[in-house]
């Protein structure tokens, strides 16, 4: 071992198996952590512990130095490692499975004996002939008066692992580049606006002449008042041009060249006058579920939601989703108790309990985006993919391997049978029995040839 | 919940009542009619919880896995539909007794520590439109179900083996099947639907986050347990090759492995808060 050099040291470190158990199970544990401490709040949710905790960067865990090398070593070790196996499996998917015989056939877990009329040439011509139809590769030898065959059946399964790692890394790789590539902003917008992306602070780097529109955004609603979906429709400009124009609800986002816009909240300005009773006003712009005080009173004005077809018997659910008789409930609190609900029709001033007036000067409706640009998503799902593939491979298709020795005993022929699936063993043991027309043995019934 | 979605709910629990007994008599007494009849009312009891999975899609008139009461509904399915697809596969009916009850237990909590409206269809928040949400649960149900089955497999095997360890040639212990028989089983469970099936499962869930909130990953608790037990099962697999990690370390472990699938589940509801907090109830 002392002559080793620091790389194969390294080498042989980055590509045992161990070092890869040892890694995801530290890295479960650490996810677990990550879960039980509340993440990035602000200082005052973790008391006293704040400083020591930040220190080790347990208030954000996932993004930490020490759980980002551990993710490093990880995908190392899955590298080396696929790098380390692949001669190995080359070969083995390569090259036919070697002959063994009769007396080395014995020592495997799954086998048989069975004897067969006719001659030693023929017998191994129909079970060559046989295995072929069920779909192994098939090879065939003499050993004096013997016949060798040796056969294997799925073996792009024997890929399995290796691409699945390589999906894996794949996967890592986009995941990285999503934490350290991706930019994200939110803007509301009303109908009408518009808002260039580069306007956008959080979207570091986008181009000035791109702006996003709203030229439409409705709340549908369901017959029981409760909100189905939101619909903006957006047009993409660019340099004033009108690019595309679609409309996105939640689960349907807008793509413009690596931008993605969702509708991710909403919301209305309402510009909203009070006048006291002693005349004196005050104008403020709220949003539904917000209040005001009135001026010279003990009272406050709630707004409490906007309804698009106002209909007293169903108030506060709205008729229809269009603006036939649009109107805002209100209630008004003197303290913490409701003394008077109302519905304030746009533009027409109420008058409240005390003499003061409330007057609803306009709504309108935003549409809340959320605008994001992340090179990291299709690489994560390439990962994915190949990682399935792999997956597909190693599970489903279980690389196995079966073998016949035949030798002559007068006018018959005695055959010593023997097969290996050890991802598959239960299920293999049927085929076996099927390729070699021989029967489980009754007395071994319990384990079933398994090792 | 009208009358016969609660008709059908209560007649799934009790016929997951009687076949759990009759598969848990089954292994006291080993009469092979009580396995049959345990195996029947099983597939009787899959039959009522499809019925009443399906009454809730044409009531609510989506696909009936957005709320904790459709999901248990669902997982339960999940488990009995597994168990009966692999009893004809692998004839273990011993295993029934270790399986049933999981299905039964969940329901039970249904029964005892949900009220009435939380069980009630309700009408979908934006974010739930989405098929991707379907693919999302249908997996993880499938998923789940295999967990449960590894689980229960993987007990019978720490039994087995303290029974030969003990030398009893009678009792239950004598009568169940070969540890190695026990512990291929589970490792098939696991590496055949489970492990595939969660992996799956989690990706359909970041597919459907992209789409509704433009992330595929955010470490919500939810998304970060599921990847702890797709980490777990992972381990698990490797161990099993490089290790030789068989018998009782892998039963062991997926023991584990099912502590994790439900403390997704239940545990990351009640004791941690996140994205997924709108399925609570
Ligand atoms: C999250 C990370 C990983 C995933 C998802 C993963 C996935 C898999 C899967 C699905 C298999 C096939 C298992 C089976 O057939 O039962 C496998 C096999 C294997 N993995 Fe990994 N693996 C990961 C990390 C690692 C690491 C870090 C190593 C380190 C050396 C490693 C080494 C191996 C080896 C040697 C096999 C071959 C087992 C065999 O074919 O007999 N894996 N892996």
């Amino acid at each position: 071992m002392s002559n080793q050099t620091w790389t194969d040291r390294a080498w042989n470190f980055f590509s045992s198996m161990k070092l890869g158990l040892i890694l995801l199970l530290v890295i479960a544990v650490a996810a677990i952590a990550g879960t039980v401490i509340p993440q990035n709040q602000p200082p005052q949710a973790y008391g006293s512990s704040y400083e020591l905790y930040d220190a080790l960067g347990l208030t954000d865990m996932y993004h930490t130095w020490w759980f980002l090398v551990l993710l490093a070593l990880l995908s190392m070790n899955l590298l080396v490692c696929s790098v380390h196996r692949f001669g190995a499996l080359q070969r083995q998917f390569s090259a036919l499975p070697a002959a063994k015989k009769a007396e080395d056939l014995r020592s495997l877990a799954t086998k048989a004996t069975s004897v067969q009329p006719g001659s030693v040439d023929a017998v191994a011509a129909t079970i060559a002939t046989r295995w072929q139809q069920a779909g192994y590769r098939v090879q065939r030898q003499s050993d004096g008066e013997t016949q060798l065959i040796a056969a294997d059946k799925g073996r792009w399964g024997i890929w399995g692992s290796l691409i699945t790692h390589l999906g894996m890394l794949v996967l890592l790789a986009g995941a990285v580049v999503s934490t350290y590539m991706s930019t994200e902003d939110q803007a509301p917008l009303e109908v009408g606006q518009q808002v260039a992306l580069s306007e956008l602070g959080g979207l570091l780097g986008a181009p000035s002449n791109v702006a996003i529109q709203v030229k439409d955004f409705k709340t549908i609603y369901r017959e029981d008042g409760t909100i189905q979906d939101w619909l903006s429709t957006l047009t993409v400009l660019k340099d004033g041009q009108e690019q595309l124009t679609q409309t996105i609800e939640v689960n349907q986002p807008l793509y413009y060249e690596g931008y993605k816009f969702y509708q991710a909240f909403y919301g209305a300005n309402m510009v909203t006058h009070v006048t006291g009773p002693n005349g004196e006003s005050r104008d403020v712009r709220l949003e539904e579920g917000e209040a005001v005080q009135v001026p010279g009173t003990k009272l406050a004005v709630m707004l409490y939601r906007y309804v698009p077809d106002f209909d007293p018997a169903i108030a506060p659910q709205t008729k229809s989703n269009e603006p036939n008789n649009p109107r805002v409930i209100y209630v008004v609190y003197e303290g913490m108790k409701q003394i008077d609900v109302g519905a304030a029709q746009i533009g027409v001033p109420e008058t409240l309990p005390g003499g003061a007036t409330l007057g609803i000067v306009s709504h309108r409706p935003y549409t809340g985006l959320l605008i994001r640009q992340d090179p990291g998503v299709n690489i994560v799902w390439l990962g994915c993919a190949i990682l399935l593939v792999g997956m597909g491979l190693s599970f489903y298709l279980p690389y196995r391997r079966i073998w016949a020795a035949i030798e002559p005993k007068g006018a018959q022929a005695t055959i010593a049978w023997a097969g290996i699936s050890p991802k598959n063993k239960v299920a293999f043991v049927d085929e076996f029995h099927r390729l070699t027309e021989t029967k489980p043995d009754v007395a071994k019934e319990n384990d079933d040839g398994l090792e | 919940m009208g009358w016969s979605e609660n008709l059908l709910f209560y007649l799934t629990f009790a016929l997951y009542g009687i076949a759990s007994l009759l598969y848990v008599s089954y292994l006291a007494l080993r009469k092979p009619y009580l396995a049959q009849s345990g195996y029947w009312i099983t597939v009787a009891a899959v039959t009522t919880n499809t019925a009443a999975l399906v009454l809730r899609y044409l009531i609510a008139g989506y696909l009936p896995l957005t709320n904790g009461y459709e999901f248990l509904l669902a997982f339960s399915w999940g488990i009995a539909a597994t168990y009966l697809i692999a009893e004809r596969y692998y004839r273990i009916p011993l295993a029934g007794a270790f399986v049933v009850p999981v299905a039964w237990l969940i329901l039970a909590y249904v029964a005892m520590l949900m009220d009435p409206v939380s069980r009630a269809s309700r009408p979908l928040m934006p974010a739930l439109q989405s098929n991707w949400l379907t693919y999302h649960v249908i997996t993880a149900m499938v998923a789940y179900g295999a967990f449960a089955f590894s689980f229960g497999v993987g007990v019978m095997y720490l039994w087995k083996k303290s029974a030969i360890k003990s030398g009893r040639t009678t009792g239950i212990g004598a009568h169940l099947p070969s540890p190695e028989r026990l512990d291929e089983i589970g490792y098939r469970l696991i590496a055949a639907v489970g492990f595939p099936l969660l992996t799956l499962c989690i990706i359909t869930g970041a597919i459907w986050a992209e789409f509704a909130w433009g992330r595929y990953w955010a470490w919500d608790p939810k998304e970060t347990w599921s990847a702890i037990t797709w980490l777990i099962y992972a381990a698990y697999l490797h161990a099993r090759h490089t290790f030789g990690w068989r018998g009782n370390r892998a039963a062991w472990m997926a023991i584990i492995g099912f502590m994790a699938v439900l403390f997704t589940f239940f545990g990351v509801n009640y004791f941690l808060t996140g994205l997924h907090a709108y399925a609570k109830s």
